[in-house]
C-alpha cells in the first residue's frame, strides 16, 4: 500500500514536469515568432536609397546644365524627372548655391525647391531612426567654380491594392 | 515470488517508464520544432513581403536606367511564390503603369511603389526557366506630344 502511493507520487511529479516544458516550449515559441513578426513585418525600407539616388541624378543635371537660369526653368525636363510623382510621393528637394546644406534647410534663398515636408526635418537627429520622418540625403559640391548645396528626401510609402 | 525477483520487475518497469517519458518529451520537440520552421518558412515566403520588396527594388532599377536601357531582374522567388498562391493571370504578376510598378504575388491584392524617373517602361515580360525566372524590360525616353 505504501509502495503504491510512493508510486502515485512519482508519477504526478513526472506530469508536473510535461506541463514545465510546454511552458519552456512557449516561451521558447514566443521569443521566435517575435523575433520573425519583428524581422519580416517592417518590411524593407527603401526611402534612403530613393533619396540618394534624387540627389545623384540632380547633383548630375545641375553639373551638365548650361546656366542655373535653364536649370530652374526645365528642371523636370532637363533631369528627367516626374515633377507629378515626387509632388504627390511625398519627395523634396532643396538646390542653393552658396550655402552649406544646414544652412540651405534654414533658408529662404534657393535655386530650386519642391515637396511640402518641412525640410528642417532632415536635420533633427532623433527623426533619423524614427520611421515616420523623411529619409534626407544632403551633399554639398563644387562645380564651375560655384558650391552647391542639395538636400533630398523620400517619404514614399508602398501602396497595397485591392484587386 | 523471492524479494529478489520484486525488485527485477520493478526496475523493467521504471525503464518502460523512462523510455515512454523520454519519447513523449522528444514528440513534443520535434513538433514544436516543425511547427516553428513552418512558421518561418511562411513569414519569409509571405506575398506581400516578397511583393513589397520586388516593387521597391524594380523601382529603384527604373529610377537609376537611362533611357534605351533594357533591364533584366531576377524574379525567381516571387514568380514561384505567385504560381503556389495560384495567381491566375501570370502576365499579371509585375505590372508598369503611370510611373508605378506593381507587384501581384497573391491573387486579391497587389504592392505598387513609383519611381520618378520620367521615362516609359515597356515590352515587360517574364522569361520562365532561363534557367530561373527572370523580368526583362526596356526603359525608353517619354514621348512628349
Amino acid at each position: 500500500m505504501m509502495k503504491n502511493k510512493m508510486n502515485k507520487k512519482a508519477e504526478s511529479g513526472q506530469q508536473v514536469m510535461v506541463f514545465a516544458f510546454l511552458f519552456l516550449l512557449v516561451l521558447i515559441g514566443m521569443g521566435i515568432v517575435g523575433g520573425v513578426v519583428v524581422y519580416y513585418g517592417k518590411g524593407a525600407d527603401f526611402r534612403k536609397i530613393d533619396s540618394e539616388i534624387l540627389n545623384y541624378r540632380i547633383r548630375e543635371c545641375l553639373s551638365e546644365s548650361i546656366n542655373l537660369q535653364q536649370f530652374k526653368e526645365n528642371f523636370s525636363s532637363l533631369c528627367s524627372l516626374n515633377k507629378t510623382v515626387l509632388e504627390d510621393k511625398g519627395f523634396t528637394i532643396k538646390v542653393c548655391q552658396d550655402l552649406s546644406p544646414e544652412e540651405c534647410a534654414n533658408s529662404k534663398e534657393s535655386i530650386f525647391e519642391l515637396g511640402n515636408t518641412h525640410i528642417q526635418a532632415c536635420f533633427i537627429n532623433a527623426a533619423e531612426n524614427n520611421p515616420e520622418y523623411v529619409k534626407c540625403t544632403k551633399t554639398e559640391f563644387f562645380d564651375k567654380g560655384e558650391k552647391f548645396s542639395i538636400i533630398t528626401g523620400s517619404n514614399q510609402r508602398i501602396a497595397r491594392v485591392n484587386t | 515470488m523471492t524479494i529478489k525477483h520484486v525488485f527485477k520487475m520493478n526496475k523493467k518497469a521504471g525503464i518502460g517508464d523512462n523510455l515512454m517519458n523520454n519519447v513523449v518529451y522528444l514528440l513534443l520537440a520535434v513538433i514544436f520544432l516543425v511547427g516553428i520552421l513552418v512558421f518561418v518558412n511562411a513569414q519569409k515566403n509571405n506575398g506581400a513581403i516578397l511583393a513589397d520588396y520586388y516593387a521597391k527594388e524594380i523601382a529603384n532599377a527604373v529610377n537609376l536606367a537611362q533611357a534605351g536601357d533594357e533591364i533584366i531582374i531576377d524574379v525567381h522567388k516571387p514568380t514561384v511564390v505567385a504560381v503556389k498562391n495560384k495567381v491566375a493571370d501570370r502576365n499579371e504578376i509585375f505590372g508598369f503603369n503611370n510611373n508605378q510598378v506593381c507587384v501581384k504575388l497573391s491573387p486579391g491584392q497587389k504592392s505598387c511603389y513609383s519611381y520618378f524617373n520620367d521615362v516609359t517602361v515597356s515590352d515587360w515580360e517574364i522569361k520562365w526557366g532561363v534557367p530561373i525566372n527572370v523580368l526583362k524590360f526596356k526603359v525608353t525616353a517619354k514621348s512628349k506630344l
